[in-house]
């Protein structure tokens, strides 16, 4: 006789959830993100006056790396309702692969325990404690607050994402300089137009989820206009970094020619209007979204050549004004 | 009577052989990197074992490891 009213029969009989596999856990921590953040933490790495120890400096950026990943978890955790909702995230694991948001929460602050502690034995306490703020600041400030409750959540929430470089010039140092200040104010500047660029398109998702992002409360003209508006801020900052301990003239071609590029892209926004991006499904938008990411790429890589430059020929005879 | 069969493993099974390798990859990591660190680190804190602020207060540091293996000065013993 079969007992049917078994615990195991009945639990084997409902269908099986999907099982997370490695790579949903590894995709919880946003490995494009933490790419980004670890290229921009590089460069303040070797931008520094000082370097550390090979080991130490891996180990120091295996740290900021896991902690913004820890900070990606406790994001997902937070918006697994809005990610189910929307086309640009409903892949993510929380809502596709099967991974418990708990599980996302906990793997986030284990993780952020982790990086903090190891980064203050790693480095130094000053490091650690930015490093604790960073991701104070991205799970609970922009996630947990700003995002779901002002327009303005990209712009504020956006400096979570331009700590790394300082965070590993204080790991490097010990110290704070103006230079690592300025390759923050670059990644600060340079958040919204990257961002609203992408929620120009995808603003009827946002809407749907009750985000209050520009293009839904401000509207898309007032959108392109701020696109405009702090790509022409950004210019002349990202110069700025050139003249400092960190730049060279790496830096300043890359700054000057892609700053440039950047406002035409910007200015070709600002002239389309909401039936021209549509009959062209947002080409525009797109471009200049995607060449938001080389911009970024590009001047922290002109920062590490110049640190490569000075390396090899030894401290060049450039002009530092910041 | 029954036979034993060959059972193929079910994807899940991978999933969880693949997540179970992934973590001990990462731990493996870890601990890597850990002995690595401390083998820079142990320099810089003057080879002192334990906590550093020891040797100072008349803890064990580096030269109370040393001592043993010290060839004693020339003539100490006469």
């Amino acid at each position: 006789m079969t007992d049917t009213t078994s615990p195991y029969v009945a639990a084997t009989a409902q269908p099986l959830a999907p099982e997370p596999g490695f790579r949903d856990y590894v995709r919880l921590l946003k490995p494009r993100v933490m790419s980004l953040v670890i290229f921009t933490a590089i460069a303040g790495m070797l931008a520094a006056p000082s370097a550390p120890h090979p080991v130490i400096a891996f180990a120091a950026l295996i740290c900021i790396a896991v902690g913004a990943g820890a900070a990606g978890a406790l994001n997902m955790w937070y918006d697994a309702d809005i990610d189910a909702e929307m086309d640009r995230t409903r892949g993510r694991p929380v809502p596709a692969a099967g991974v418990e948001p708990e599980t996302a929460r906990d793997i986030g602050i284990g993780l952020s325990l982790l990086s903090v502690a190891m980064l203050g034995v790693v480095a130094n306490p000053a490091a650690a404690a930015m490093l604790a703020f960073t991701i104070f600041f991205y799970a609970v400030i922009y996630t947990m607050w700003l995002k779901r409750w002002t327009p303005q959540n990209i712009v504020i929430g956006g400096a979570a994402g331009a700590f790394p470089p300082v965070i590993a010039w204080l790991a490097a140092t010990g110290e704070m300089a103006l230079a690592p200040w300025l390759m923050f104010a670059v990644i600060f500047l340079w958040t919204p137009p990257h961002f609203w660029a992408l929620a120009l398109w995808r603003a009827r998702e946002y809407r749907q989820v009750s985000v209050p992002m520009l293009p839904v409360v401000a509207g898309e003209r007032a959108t392109r206009r701020q696109i405009l508006a702090y790509t022409l801020v950004l210019s002349p900052v990202a110069v700025a970094l050139a003249f400092t301990d960190a730049g060279g003239p790496f830096t300043l071609a890359a700054s000057l020619v892609l700053s440039l590029r950047f406002v035409q892209g910007a200015l070709a926004i600002v002239r389309r209007d909401e039936g021209a991006a549509q009959a062209d499904g947002y080409r525009t938008e797109k471009r200049v979204f995607g060449f938001s990411i080389v911009y970024l790429f590009a001047i922290f890589a002109a920062l590490i050549a110049d640190a490569g430059l000075a390396a090899m020929i030894g401290p060049l005879d450039w002009p530092v004004l910041f | 009577m029954a036979q034993m069969t060959m059972r193929r493993d079910h994807e899940l099974h991978h999933r969880r052989r693949g997540r179970n390798l992934g973590v001990l990859v990462m731990l493996i990591g870890l601990v890597v990197m850990l002995f690595a660190i401390t083998i820079v680190k142990m320099p810089q804190a003057g080879g002192t074992v334990g906590n550093p602020s020891a040797s100072q207060a008349g803890g064990w540091g580096a030269e109370d490891f040393a001592a043993p293996f010290t060839p004693e000065p020339e003539g100490a013993t006469q």
